[in-house]
């Protein structure tokens, strides 16, 4: 009975944060195959807490062992020995095609071009806000940055997109 | 009145998470300032849009068998990628030094000068072998006493399952200073280093070793049986073994320490009803490790390598053999456990910032295999 309702829970879980947590992931770690195995990881993990533990803070802990993770896997790849551009250029590249890339690109919407290019600690927050729905309360859980700082870098990255955003009124339009 | 633009009350107003008394000021000020009323418009406009782009993002869903993996709660058979690099290369390179540490290291003395190196559990163990005593008469035929393990060496099911070779010919393996094939011949040398090291350095550990060894003489035909199903080698036994219960493990690891790991000694394939029904481990999770799958240097000519490592799986193996159990295959990192020695290479001269230093030889369980030991030595610097 207990075991069918922790299932349910998770599977709740899964189907909840799935996806919110492979992107957020991919963000972190650059690669989709190596954040759907963080996020794999972090079920994992779930599967071994209970649920009551974590009640009313599901996803500040979900995205927080997402978190953790994902930094650990960049932090060992920046131990990397990089290739040289000399030993790079010999090699095919795994990217894709230029035209692929400016393809993805023209198909990204304006925003999420403009987005692109704020500082990263501005992405995150602004990321967990707008797409996992987070307070700034449970965004300060995860980050460990303040409520106050939380909300100083999503103002200043929402400043810097309306900024951008004023000068392409085509983009503003749409939402009117 | 003049507003304040950066101030992040404003998009906190928009998000709703302002306070009642922080929100009823910017209210006011709201009505006294179209200024103020434009900027959290635009706001609003943003977050909308923001929302709505961020929303048409295509979910990026687990893999099905990572999903089953999660419902099953089991952990997964997963292809360790955080390194960034093919993992056969580390675990080939890595798998390479272990086999001259512990497998090859009993016949090839000549590649094992560092001090550190005999204190490792595998040095433990290669003086257990030797300092045993005949078996016991319950011991299967063919197991052999010390005499044969150090004139025969590894049998061919050594290392088989924690170690990998790589898959070149010898003329393919270029380093500096060139790769030495050495089919190296028996000798005591490596066990006299790894005795006397240990006296000084770990004779607890010896010590344990031996009371094992006793309780394993005195349980007999068991403990040979278990020693010889799991029979992997000297060390890579304890690396590879699964983990016995408490009564049957003392005996098994004194047995496997004692029986000589020849094939003739295995049972036949599939004949492991006692393994099977082991229940698992299951006190601490470890991922699964997978051996990888041998590559060709003509296809896959790069590697790189992280020369900051994990040592944490040779504290690990201690603590479970300090334990009397062995540990699980899956807790050992091989490279963890190579990379906790240190190695008493020359230093890298003139220009170069490095030195490497490979050797290769016969694998002991596949002659017609090479095992390529890599060592790479940098600089010291003056901290």
């Amino acid at each position: 009975m207990q075991h069918a309702s922790k299932c349910e829970w998770i599977v709740a879980a899964l189907s909840q944060y799935e996806s919110k947590l492979v992107r957020y992931a991919t963000w972190i770690a650059g690669d989709v195959e190596r954040a759907r195995e963080i996020v794999q990881e972090t079920f994992l993990r779930l599967c071994k807490e209970k649920p009551e533990r974590l009640n009313n803070h599901l996803p500040q802990w979900l995205f927080t062992v997402c978190r953790n993770l994902a930094f650990d896997v960049r932090r060992k790849d920046k131990r990397m020995t990089p290739l040289s551009e000399a030993d790079a250029a010999r090699y095919p590249s795994a990217a894709p095609r230029p035209g692929a890339a400016l393809e993805q690109k023209e198909a990204m919407g304006q925003v999420l071009r403009v987005l692109e290019t704020l500082p990263k600690n501005q992405r995150e927050v602004i990321y967990l806000k707008f797409r996992c729905d987070l307070s700034y309360k449970e965004i300060s859980e995860i980050t460990k940055l303040s409520v106050t700082n939380v909300g100083f870098l999503i103002h200043t990255a929402i400043q810097s997109l309306r900024k951008q955003l004023v000068t392409n009124p085509e983009a503003l339009r749409r939402t009117q | 009145m003049k507003i304040h633009p950066d101030d992040p009350k404003w998009t906190a107003y928009v998000l709703g998470e302002l306070s009642g008394a922080e929100r009823a000021e910017v209210e006011r000020e709201l009505e006294s300032s179209a200024e103020a009323r434009e900027l959290v418009d635009e706001i609003r406009m943003t977050t909308v849009l923001l929302k709505d782009e961020l929303a048409e993002e295509a979910p990026v869903a687990l893999h099905a068998r990572q999903r089953d993996a999660v419902l099953s709660g089991d952990r997964p058979r997963r292809r360790r990628t955080v390194w960034g690099i093919p993992r056969w290369v580390f675990t080939g390179a890595a798998a390479a030094t272990l086999g001259a540490l512990i497998v090859v290291g009993v016949m090839m003395p000549s590649l094992l000068r560092s001090r550190q190196a005999a204190l490792s559990a595998s040095a433990g163990l290669a003086v257990d072998v030797s300092q045993q005593p005949s078996p016991p008469a319950g011991l299967p035929p063919g197991s052999g006493s010390q005499g044969q393990v150090q004139q025969q060496g590894p049998s061919p099911a050594v290392g088989s399952g924690g170690a990998q070779s790589i898959d070149v010919p010898p003329a393919d393996i270029r380093a500096k200073g060139g790769a030495k094939l050495q089919e190296g011949a028996p000798s005591l040398e490596v066990t006299q280093l790894f005795r006397s090291e240990l006296k000084d350095e770990d004779a607890s550990q010896t010590k344990v070793a031996r009371q094992q060894g006793q309780q394993q003489g005195q349980q007999g035909p068991q403990g040979g049986q278990q020693g010889a199903i799991a029979n992997k080698g000297v060390f890579t036994g304890v690396v590879t073994g699964r983990v016995l219960k408490a009564q049957q493990d003392s005996a098994a690891f004194a047995a496997e320490r004692r029986a000589v790991p020849f094939a003739s000694a295995l049972p036949p394939p599939g004949a492991r009803p006692d393994v099977v029904a082991r229940p698992p481990f299951n006190t601490e999770a470890y991922d699964r490790i997978e051996d990888n799958p041998f590559k060709a240097v003509a296809e896959n000519p790069l590697a790189t390598f992280s020369i900051d490592v994990d040592t944490a799986s040779y504290a690990n193996v201690r603590r479970f053999l300090n334990q009397n159990t062995l540990p699980p295959k899956d807790a050992v990192r091989i490279e963890e456990l190579i990379n906790y020695f240190t190695y008493d290479y020359a230093q890298p001269g003139g220009k170069h910032p490095i030195a490497v230093y490979t050797e290769a030889a016969a694998a002991p369980w596949k002659p017609d295999h090479r095992l390529v030991r890599i060592g790479v030595k940098a600089r010291d610097i003056d901290a």
